[in-house]
């Protein structure tokens, strides 16, 4: 498996991560929570963060984001060097973080307002993805009357509606039950491929980053540095009856095994 | 680039500079601003904008608080005496009847609703009519603090004491336990939380009692000290005695920490 | 050696149709048990309906004996009316007095209202700007939960000095009494807000402005509500205890000089007076709590 430091150029990178390392309690009592990370994300690529809990994906993304400081080295989005939040970032959570007051629509307009755009001109926009993601009929409900599912597909519109350049998603998926999520990997998949945004997916489920990205990234186990670059060979336009081809299968349990070895390196180790 | 930790000789305590600069923040601030009020009150004695009568300087009210002492204590004591004796016996009234309420189906359907609906009424103003019925003595302030304090006693209490988790009422039930066992051994314990809530709050109204009790009975005690003061223009002495009061209501509040700890340390042990 | 391949064929032999399940063994396709019809409903009997509305029942019929047995206890021992009035007693005095009664009401009720009023806007203003400026809640936050250990009520006659026996120093302790629970609960809603949606709307460079005004507070208003519960009470609290001091006029002012003429009756006509004043404020808050909740969507 390639290093992909060295096989994507500078240039050719949307997101550049170089020697990031994130140390919290700097002191005698120090955590170092990143290593010495490493790595290039191309324009419209969809990568995937996988990794054991604790092993500082959530903390990258955050980086990522410019929602989190660095202790060294540095980061840049788009060619810019990332020094704060920026206007062109679509972010998800694990929490929905719907405004319980807001209707579904006033919900994915939030950020429109927020950055002081024009209201009719994005909300049509607001209310197609709507419709794409199967909310047509949910506009003007609040969200406490949505599901687990359809409250995370209306931040997925959220995310999208005032057409970001890079997509960050920071385990969106794992509060959902398995059969909604499996759901929810096929919306994000129609979505992502209409749209094409380079997007950044932190997980800890193999199937779901398999399924979902053209790379994955395997994270060791805190101080979280990257181990693995997968590169994933099916084509686009991916249908979900290849999570159950023997294929698929292979790259999970190469995978897994990337994942075990890490965490036994990590039992040595403690 | 961030930078380097500095290893000074005092890193091992409070840890590092950044450690060090937050909780001196978070000390200093709420200090200093208290020093920035009390500046800014002798400030404004200073340029005479209130009458020494409306506003009396800082050191006026330390000079009372340094010679009266001795005067100011007394009538503190008698206070205090009178809200503890008014908290207890609401206290034991209250829990009491928690247990009664928690124990007898008939007694709680009975009296409980009825319970809820006398906090509706505006104990406090029925002070005078414990005037009428107990005299103008220490009785009457002292049954009037317990009435103010007995209702949210009760609600506390019987709440914490009948909402124990289910599953150990059950498991006694099973080993057939009566109620009372159950009330003792299972309840109690667990609804100590509840109950010390409802003391709390008990205890601030058995404070409010008293001392609007001696607003309205005027007779001695720091509530008559500051109505007294107050009303012969004698504000330096009315601030003192208030000062003297939130001494007597920290000590009365810490007696019930001390209290709450120690059931706490004998019921954890027990379990 | 009994190796069977797993095919989707083979799966399918084994998945049973859901329909046919019956109790026990496996039944062939076609052969469907009946299912019992439901019983027909037992009539309602007078013992179970007596059981249903026994939680009402029994509290109403307790107090109405304890007020039967008090009417007949004060009138079998001749009992001082002064001490103990029986219950008719006090409703005649409702009904004799209704005209005091219900001038006094405006005089107690609008203070309180008033203080309450004013102390939310004041303490939602104070809130705010403790909010805006973390410096300023550091400084001052803990100095206002320290200052809750002193009883507010102690301070009733520095108000009276300060501002006179007149209307403005019931209204001035009322709103004094009134204004820490609000602060002290917006406070803790606004900057209580879910850290998610904080870092949502950093990621989108909101400003603090927007964020404040967009989340922050619509986020603290059920702190602001349940505070305000407590707000109104006090509200109430702190006029009656003023019109003690001042003795000028409302419902407080009324019980001191029932009770110093000993006319008891009166006295406990106007505490139920006072207990229906205050809980049509209390009232009001539940309903502004209700429709906050209801905009929430809950």
């Amino acid at each position: 498996m390639t290093d992909s430091a060295t096989t994507i150029s500078r240039a050719d990178a949307y997101v550049n991560v170089d020697g990031v390392r994130k140390i919290y309690n700097p002191g005698p009592k120090q955590v170092e929570a990143l290593s010495e990370v490493h790595c290039r994300v191309r324009e419209g690529e969809f990568v995937s963060l996988l990794g054991p809990s604790g092993c500082g994906k959530s903390t990258l993304l955050m980086m990522v984001a410019g929602l989190e400081s660095l202790s060294t080295g540095h980061i840049d989005v788009g060619g810019k060097p990332m020094e704060g939040t920026r206007e062109d970032i679509g972010l998800m959570f694990q929490d929905s973080t719907l405004l319980p007051w807001k209707t579904t629509l006033e919900n994915v307009m939030f950020p429109i307002k927020i950055l002081k755009r024009s209201d009719e001109e994005y909300r049509e926009t607001a209310i197609n993805l709507l419709t794409r993601v199967g909310l047509g009929d949910f506009l003007d409900k609040k969200p406490s009357q949505l599901s687990g599912g359809m409250r995370q597909r209306a931040a997925i519109c959220r995310a999208l509606v005032y057409d970001p350049s890079l997509l960050l998603m920071d385990e969106p998926f794992s509060a959902l039950d398995a059969i909604t999520r499996d759901e929810m990997n096929q919306v994000l998949m129609g979505m992502w491929q209409e749209f094409r945004k380079t997007g950044l997916f932190v997980t800890h489920s193999i199937r779901e980053s398999v399924f979902l990205s053209d790379r994955v990234l395997v994270m060791s186990a805190r101080p979280g540095r990257i181990v693995a670059d997968l590169t994933i060979p099916f084509p686009r336009a991916r249908e979900f009856s290849l999570v159950d081809t023997p294929e698929f299968n292979e790259i999970c349990a190469y995978l897994r095994s990337k994942i075990s070895e890490q965490e036994a390196v990590g039992a040595q180790a403690a | 680039m961030a930078s380097l930790p500095r290893n000074t000789p005092f890193s091992g305590l409070f840890g590092t500079l950044q450690d060090r600069a937050i909780i001196l923040r978070k000390a200093l601030l709420p200090v200093g601003a208290m020093l920035l009020v009390l500046w800014g009150w002798n400030y404004v004695v200073d340029i005479k904008v209130f009458p020494t009568v409306v506003l009396p300087p800082p050191s006026d009210v330390l000079d009372v608080l340094l010679m009266q002492n001795a005067f100011l204590f007394e009538h503190t004591l008698q206070t205090f005496l009178e809200c503890l004796g008014g908290f207890v016996l609401a206290a034991m009234f209250g829990v009491g009847l928690a247990m009664l309420v928690t124990v007898s189906r008939v007694a709680r359907e009975m009296l409980y609703p009825n319970l809820v609906l006398f906090q509706l009424i505006p104990t406090i103003a029925l002070a005078p009519l414990f005037v009428l019925w107990f005299g103008l003595g220490s009785e009457s302030r002292l049954a009037y603090a317990m009435c103010l304090a007995l209702f949210p006693i009760v609600v506390a209490s019987s709440t914490g004491l009948m909402n124990t988790n289910p599953y150990f009422v059950r498991l006694c039930d099973s080993l057939t336990a009566d109620r009372w066992q159950i009330l003792f051994r299972v309840r109690f314990p667990f609804a100590l939380p509840h109950i010390f809530t409802g003391l709390r709050i008990g205890l601030t109204l058995a404070i409010i009692g008293v001392v609007v009790g001696e607003f309205v009975t005027a007779q001695s005690g720091i509530g008559y000290l500051i109505s007294y003061a107050s009303s012969s223009l004698e504000t330096a002495m009315a601030l003192a005695a208030i000062v003297y009061l939130l001494g007597a209501g920290l000590v009365l509040f810490i007696l019930l920490m001390a209290f709450e700890f120690t059931l706490n340390k004998i019921f954890s042990t027990e379990s | 050696m009994n190796t069977h391949a797993i095919t989707v064929e083979s799966l399918d032999k084994l998945a049973s149709d859901p329909e046919n399940v019956s109790a026990g063994s496996g039944h062939q396709t076609g052969d469907k048990k009946q299912v019992a019809s439901t019983p027909s409903r037992p009539r309602p009997t007078v013992n179970s309906r007596i059981r249903q509305l026994r939680p009402i029942l029994l509290p109403v019929l307790f107090a109405l004996g304890v007020l039967s047995i008090w009417e007949f206890l004060v009138w079998v021992t001749n009992y001082p009316a002064a001490i103990l009035p029986p219950p008719t007693d006090i409703l005649g005095a409702l009904i004799d007095n209704r005209i005091v009664l219900l001038q006094n009401i405006p005089a107690t009720a609008g203070v309180a209202l008033g203080g309450f009023a004013i102390a939310t806007v004041a303490g939602i203003a104070i809130s705010v700007a403790m909010t805006w400026s973390l410096h300023l809640k550091e400084a001052f936050f803990p100095n206002i939960i320290a200052f809750q250990i002193v009883p507010k009520v102690a301070w009733a006659p520095m108000f009276v000095l300060w501002l006179g026996i007149g209307m403005e120093s019931r209204l001035g302790f009322a709103t004094f009494i009134s204004i820490f629970p609000i602060i002290i609960s917006m406070t803790a809603g606004l900057y209580n807000t879910d850290p998610t949606l904080l870092r949502l709307c950093r990621s989108l460079t909101a400003s603090k402005w927007q964020v404040l005004v967009n989340v922050r507070f619509p986020y603290s208003l059920p702190y602001l509500f349940s505070a305000m519960k407590i707000s109104i009470t006090l509200a109430m609290i702190g006029v009656i205890v003023g019109e003690f001091i001042t003795s000028q006029q409302g419902l407080g002012y009324l019980i001191l000089v029932a009770a110093g003429r000993a006319e008891t009756d009166l006295v406990m006509a106007t505490v139920l007076v006072l207990c229906f004043v205050g809980l049509f404020f209390y009232g009001l808050v539940e309903l502004g709590t209700w429709l906050v909740k209801r905009w929430f969507g809950e």
